[in-house]
């Protein structure tokens, strides 16, 4: 019987499985082409890296011969293939032998290949070219990349800011703290971690003068938070400023069990006893003192710590008042800044653990003395 | 940097790293200043190297797969031929708590990630120097 003198709806479902099964196969013929092509692809690239890693690392050393003597790189994807691997080398030294993978790249012509990076759309181009001139910390860079910390995604922005603070740490604090206050997609980790990197130095006075703006409550929590990283010289007088302030009656009811910690009230008097715990100037003690009562447990907490940092033996009779708080946290601070406090000896200690009415505190302070024993 | 001391026997150094990147440069480095390098990729190799005669020094990173640097440091000078081997710790900076901890259990120094080749260089050389 010929095809032709077939039913209709027969010759129709015999053509649609014939097409069907002719698409399959083709689908399957190009996976099998483009896992071929990615295989070979790798297998080129881990051949491109068993060469060149022994030559970035003998030059990092100091060992290798002229870099003229390099061999050439032919191709667009091979520059980028050698950015990474210099990356990755580059990651973990420091020093000289970092000063010398960078007069490499440079002499390769590997910089002039990472600015163009920059422009391409392609993330990961961007986020290597971003690393490279993070290594290199060279200031001409500096309007290349400039433009990409306003980039909408934070992976790009971010890097592209850590890679202002390696070249210019002022410059660039000054620059990305005031962003940090408006981008909230920016995770506190790598704004942290930049401000580490740039030093005391360049984030004081952009955080001193955040502090005047008026923010958002989550802003203003993340400002607080970056406070650590600033010197508590420059940060006195607004922390005595928030102090002098009369404390609340009571401590803030939680709006729900979900509220937006960021949004809770009394994280400046708590920054603020920070500060002044890292002051450590007697002035303050009169201060940190009256924080003893303040209505929230965490500010009460701050207290205690900024108080240890200048414990006197006169501060005795208040850390001991401190045992019959209702907050844990408070009652086991208390109790170990009574056992740090210099000139009591275990004896005395024991006679004020003994001596203590509540129960808790009691406890606390067994536990702080046994702490010390060991 | 090269090794001068051809008649010398080579010093044998068991390097405990599971970086690729920070392995090659470390083998690279120890072997063109003539050292012998045998390499344990985790913990769990490493401790199975304490089964085999001590090298003349290890170099340990902290941070490591299965067992971390300072539990194989335990167990290593637990081990009578082991225990006064010497011991480079590698750790990163921002990890400088581990120290503390691997100084306590015997480690002889160590040297923060990243780090200068010339630095790792110089210390396994006073370690070597030093008597035991």
């Amino acid at each position: 019987m010929s095809f032709a003198a077939l039913d209709p709806v027969l010759r129709f479902a015999l053509l649609a499985a014939l097409g069907l099964a002719t698409i399959s196969l083709l689908v399957m013929v190009q996976v099998l082409l483009l896992s071929q092509l990615g295989a070979r692809r790798e297998r080129r690239r881990e051949r491109f890296d068993a060469r060149w890693r022994p030559l970035l690392v003998a030059e990092s050393l100091g060992l290798a011969a002229d870099s003229e003597t390099l061999p050439a790189l032919a191709k667009r994807r091979e520059c980028d293939w050698l950015l990474r691997l210099w990356n990755q080398v580059q990651f973990h030294l420091r020093g000289p032998a970092h000063a010398r993978l960078n007069t490499m790249l440079c002499t390769l012509g590997l910089d002039r290949h990472a600015l163009a990076l920059l422009s391409r759309r392609d993330m990961r181009g961007q986020l290597t070219a971003l690393s490279s001139l993070r290594h290199l910390g060279d200031s001409a860079y500096w309007p290349a990349i400039k433009p990409l910390v306003e980039a909408p995604g934070a992976v790009i922005s971010l890097a592209a800011a850590e890679a202002l603070v390696a070249i210019d740490p002022v410059r660039a604090m000054r620059r990305i703290l005031p962003m940090a206050m408006r981008r909230r997609d920016w995770s506190r980790n790598r704004i942290d971690l930049a401000c580490l990197h740039a030093g005391r130095d360049a984030v004081t006075q952009p955080l001193v003068d955040l502090l005047r703006e008026p923010l958002p409550p989550w802003a203003r929590a993340r400002l607080l938070e970056l406070l650590r990283h600033a010197e508590p010289r420059a940060l006195a007088p607004w922390a005595r400023g928030i102090l002098e302030r009369p404390l609340p009656e009571q401590a803030p009811a939680r709006t729900g069990e979900h509220a937006d910690a960021e949004a809770r009230p009394g994280l400046e008097r708590i920054a603020a006893l920070r500060v002044l715990a890292a002051l450590h100037d007697p002035a303050d003690h009169d201060r940190i003192l009256a924080s003893l009562r303040d209505p929230l447990g965490a500010a009460r907490l701050a207290a205690i710590e900024a108080l240890r940092a200048q414990v006197m033996a006169s501060d005795a009779d208040a850390l001991l008042r401190m045992l019959s708080d209702r907050n844990w946290a408070v009652r086991q601070a208390a109790a170990d800044a009574l056992v740090s406090m210099p000139g009591l000896d275990p004896v005395a200690l024991s006679a004020m653990a003994d001596a203590v009415y509540d129960r808790y505190g009691r406890e606390a302070m067994q536990r702080a003395l046994s702490e010390r024993a060991r | 940097m090269e090794n001068d001391g051809v008649n010398q026997p080579q010093p044998r150094i068991l390097l405990v790293e599971d970086d690729e990147h920070i392995g090659f440069i470390l083998r690279f480095l120890l072997e063109r200043n003539g050292f012998v390098v045998d390499q344990a990729l985790d913990g769990r190799q490493a401790l199975q190297k304490l089964q085999e005669t001590p090298p003349d020094l290890v170099l340990m990173d902290i941070m490591l797969p299965y067992h971390d640097g300072l539990e194989v440091l335990a167990q290593l000078r637990r081990l009578p031929e082991w225990d006064t081997l010497p011991v480079l710790m590698l750790t990163a900076k921002a990890r400088e708590a581990d120290i503390v901890r691997a100084l306590d259990l015997g480690a002889d120094d160590y040297v923060t990630k990243p780090f200068q080749p010339e630095e790792v260089l110089a210390r396994v050389r006073r370690l070597l120097r030093k008597p035991a």
